[in-house]
């Protein structure tokens, strides 16, 4: 216990002037704080449950907040929906790496698709130029720029989530935002997200991107077909990745990046079917997976099948 | 008292307040009014033209019955070649028409092996059945059964529309919404200029030749390849040479 | 319990009694939170974007000072052993230093994940842990535990002092314990949570854990070293040579023990030299043009085996200030 001091008033106004001198510069410490955008900090949203948790009243009330909070932005009004899976389906992509040419259609096809981030540029796929002779990730190339793909002594491997089975992803995530939904698809709920980037950490493959910023998304480009769990416009400081286009795909479209690839080397389907194109793919042709070592189980298949001619040895 | 006491006692009558105010004042005025060090670094929006990203297919073809837009006026096969053009022998170049096609499709050498001499609107196969243009795969099919085969579960070409054909139509691409039946490796063979590359957040300067060799021993494939690429870039440029002459 | 509250607002106004060097030194540190404070504002309007983070580096400082951070804290266990199991001497008046110390440490590193939230407004959904599975769910747990422990363990003896009572067994020896296995505990799951990434092979091998119990027992008790001397040197409080000399033993044999699994690891990346080694030649020299880490990696090796050196040589026993900083940097 020290002895207590007498408090005249000159010594409490000089301790006034430091303790004001303090708030002043705590509050000009906090003055960015300004131009803060209020919109994604509303009561509703920090009290919004899990989407585990959301009833279907709820859920309607949150689809209806982000409708209306895209259209104050983009001045679109979007079909936003929660798009359950469908029975029975377990999703699968093949990939013939013999076919790819690398022309990158799917990453931009993608990318118009999923309202992705064009500043800073969010891509969920990423085009590797891989050297003959090895499929080892390290190799390829992400830059390459020629007038003309593909290069005769390049194949070109597509990389994008693989909704793993036993996603690491999936298991490091402290508030389990992301989860794998029935039908296969590793979903993240963006909503939930806290930003700790631990799942960029743990995925293997590099498949999961983070807005370090608010996305800016042109208004022409969005697409106002949206589903929660997919292509609804993120905001900064969340997780977001490939989901095989599950607004689509649940309605039993194909994705957006298998439709716009001019070789017909992107094959998707439904598993379970042994008749559809995937489970007939899986059978017929010598698939593999990447770092299969890894057993993260992952649903995205590649294969080689017949390889792009040199023209030397076949001229027309 | 002794010294530090008294200096404790005189800072406990408010005199570190009179020189800590001050410094918090200049440091509120530097939040408040001082040069915005901050680094946003936003790449510039790239537009990509939308034509480069249809999922429309390569070429459009020809359907039964099949018509034709010559002349300024769009055209059956029969309207001419009722009365005009059956030769024998038919040419594969010098036409009047149909310029644009050039005939180079391995051993077939004559106009009739798929088309049929007599009823223009029909293809023909090898024994002399008539197809329809609608079914010109089964024509494709009588050279490539195994690449029929392969297209047939999905394995080749591609399908756009519905994965689930329950849930809506699938379009399954034809053999000639890909390959140029005259000249098959055009266009689904053909070079073509990729779209733009990646240019993500702090990227830097990136080498669009992605050298990343770092072992000490080399690889002997590597250096076979290597080998086998510099021939034929020496090949090439040989054969170029020869061409300008 | 008002007794309590009083106490506490005493100890506020405590802190603000100290002669011009106190102040000038707490002038210092709150103007650089202050920064601190102003940087952060600028992140939550902005996003991370304003960090040097990117989708290939998506972790940096602020993880890795998360990291030495929760070592540190760890550490203070280095002070409970001696004095609560083997009764020492010398430092049993210095115990509370390291448990407060640890208090300060395990604030800080909390807060350290906190601005590397991407949407820290959400923090309470952390209540929703994803367990048994996510590691830094189970790091949420303990390294909130450990707080609580020494918040009570410290405030209880701190109380007890200041009401002159004696202070009574059951109210804190257990914690004691408690929170010399906890420490251990916070440090492991950090160490797990880094440890059990398949997809990043430098990270994903076992020797990594018990490195950064090794290095974190070599820091935190040099640290508290440096800390103590400076409260030799500023204040009345006695702080006897043994109590230095003691904790420099603990430096001196953790240290010898994490520059050996040092050893390990690089003979074991380097002398198999599979693709997987190519984030170790990364960090140590560099691949291509990328080598930001090098300048960083080698002096903090270099420093440390110094210091292990420094710390054999019997005439150093004298002179341990240098000692402690160059093993700081692990």
């Amino acid at each position: 216990m020290s002895p207590e001091t007498d408090v005249s008033r000159r010594s409490f106004l000089r301790g006034a002037v430091g303790a004001a001198g303090g708030v002043a510069a705590v509050a000009a410490a906090l003055s960015p704080l300004k131009d803060l955008d209020t919109s994604q900090l509303s009561v509703e949203q920090f009290l919004q449950k899990h989407y585990k948790e959301m009833s279907k009243e709820d859920m309607d009330k949150v689809l209806e907040r982000i409708a209306r909070q895209v259209e104050e932005r983009h001045h679109v009004r979007p079909e936003v929906r929660d798009i359950k899976p469908m029975d029975g389906v377990e999703f699968a992509y093949a990939l013939n790496l013999g076919k790819c040419i690398g022309c990158r259609k799917c990453v931009h096809a993608c990318v118009a698709e999923n309202n992705q981030s064009r500043s800073p540029e969010i891509q969920y796929i990423r085009v590797l130029e891989m050297p003959k002779g090895s499929i080892d990730v390290e190799k390829g190339n992400h830059h390459y720029d020629r007038p003309e793909v593909p290069d005769k002594d390049h194949f070109y491997m597509p990389i994008q989530c693989h909704q793993c089975a036993d996603a690491p992803c999936v298991s490091v995530c402290p508030v389990e935002a992301t989860w794998t939904e029935p039908d296969g698809i590793t979903v993240v709920d963006y909503d939930w997200c806290i930003g700790c980037r631990y799942c960029e950490a743990a995925c293997p493959y590099w498949a999961r991107r983070f807005n370090f910023s608010e996305p800016e998304i042109p208004d022409k480009d969005i697409n106002p077909n949206m589903a929660y769990l997919s292509n609804r416009p993120r905001h900064k400081g969340v997780m977001e990745k490939c989901t095989f286009c599950l607004h689509r795909t649940r309605e039993g479209k194909m994705p957006a990046c298998l439709e716009v690839c001019p070789v017909g080397a992107r094959h998707f389907g439904n598993l379970a079917d042994s008749k559809s194109e995937v489970a007939q793919i899986l059978q017929k042709k010598r698939v593999f997976v990447l770092k299969e070592e890894l057993k993260t189980l992952p649903r995205f298949y590649y294969f080689f099948d017949e390889d792009y001619y040199d023209e030397e040895e076949q001229p027309r | 008292m002794d010294e530090s006491q008294k200096m404790r006692s005189r800072f406990n009558k408010g005199a570190g307040g009179l020189i800590c105010g001050p410094v918090f004042l200049v440091l509120a005025l530097w939040f408040a009014f001082g040069p915005n060090l901050l680094s946003l670094p936003k790449n510039p929006i790239v537009e990509i033209d939308k034509a480069r990203i249809s999922t429309a297919a390569r070429r459009k073809i020809l359907s039964d019955p099949p018509v034709m837009f010559i002349n300024a006026t769009d055209k059956n096969c029969m309207d001419c070649h009722q009365i005009m053009f059956k030769p024998d022998v038919p040419k594969t170049t010098g036409f009047l028409q149909h310029k644009e096609i050039k005939l180079s499709h391995a051993i077939n050498t004559n106009c009739y092996d798929c088309h049929d001499k007599e009823d223009r609107n029909s293809l023909v196969k090898r024994n002399g059945q008539k197809l329809s243009f609608d079914d010109v795969v089964q024509l494709c099919r009588q050279c490539h059964g195994s690449i029929y085969d392969a297209w047939t579960y999905g394995g080749h070409g591609r399908t756009n529309g519905y994965w689930d054909a329950d849930k809506g139509p699938q379009h399954k691409l034809k053999c000639t919404e890909c390959h140029n039946p005259h000249s098959p490796r055009t266009p689904a063979m053909d070079p073509i200029q990729p779209l733009p590359g990646p240019n993500t957040l702090r990227m830097g300067k990136q080498d669009p030749e992605g050298h990343t060799e770092h072992d000490p021993i080399e690889d002997p494939l590597r250096k076979a390849m290597l080998r086998d690429q510099h021939q034929k870039a020496a090949h090439r440029s040989g054969m170029k040479k020869e061409e300008h002459r | 319990m008002k007794e309590y509250g009083r106490f506490l607002w005493r100890c506020f106004r405590l802190s603000f009694v100290g002669d011009w060097r106190y102040y000038s030194w707490m002038l210092l540190l709150t103007v650089v939170a202050l920064f601190g404070l102003n940087a952060w504002s600028k992140q939550f309007v902005h996003g991370l974007i304003t960090t040097g983070m990117t989708d290939q580096v998506s972790w940096g400082l602020y993880i890795s000072n998360f990291t030495y951070l929760v070592g540190m804290a760890a550490a203070a266990v280095m002070l409970v052993i001696p004095v609560y199991i083997y009764k020492h001497k010398g430092l049993h008046d210095l115990v509370i230093f390291g448990e407060l110390f640890a208090v300060a440490a395990i604030i800080m590193c909390m807060l350290f994940v906190m601005v590397d939230l991407g949407r820290p407004d959400r923090f309470l959904h952390l209540l929703r842990l994803n367990l048994p599975s996510s590691m830094l769910g189970w790091d949420v747990i303990v390294l909130n535990g450990y707080l609580f422990l020494n918040l009570h363990i410290c405030g209880y003896l701190i109380y007890c002092s200041y009401r002159k009572r004696k202070p009574t067994w059951k109210f804190y020896i257990p914690f004691v314990f408690i929170a010399i296995v906890w420490a251990i505990s916070i440090h492991t799951v950090t160490a797990f949570l880094l440890v059990g990434l398949g997809g990043r092979p430098f990270w994903n091998n076992p020797i990594i854990v018990p490195r950064f119990i090794a290095s974190a027992f070599s820091a935190g008790p040099a640290f508290i070293i440096l800390t103590l001397q400076v409260i030799r040197r500023f204040s009345d409080y006695k702080v006897t040579n043994s109590a230095l000399g003691l904790l420099r033993t603990i430096v001196t044999i953790a240290l010898t023990i994490n520059q050996f699994l040092l050893i390990s690891e690089l003979f074991t990346e380097l002398y198999s030299g599979t693709a997987h080694s190519i984030s170790l030649n990364y960090l140590l020299f560099g691949l291509g043009d990328k080598n930001a880490l090098v300048g960083w990696i080698w002096p903090a090796m270099i420093f440390n085996t110094v210091a292990l050196f420094l710390l054999y040589i019997p005439a150093s026993k004298t002179m341990i200030g240098p000692t402690s900083l160059a093993s700081c940097s692990s």
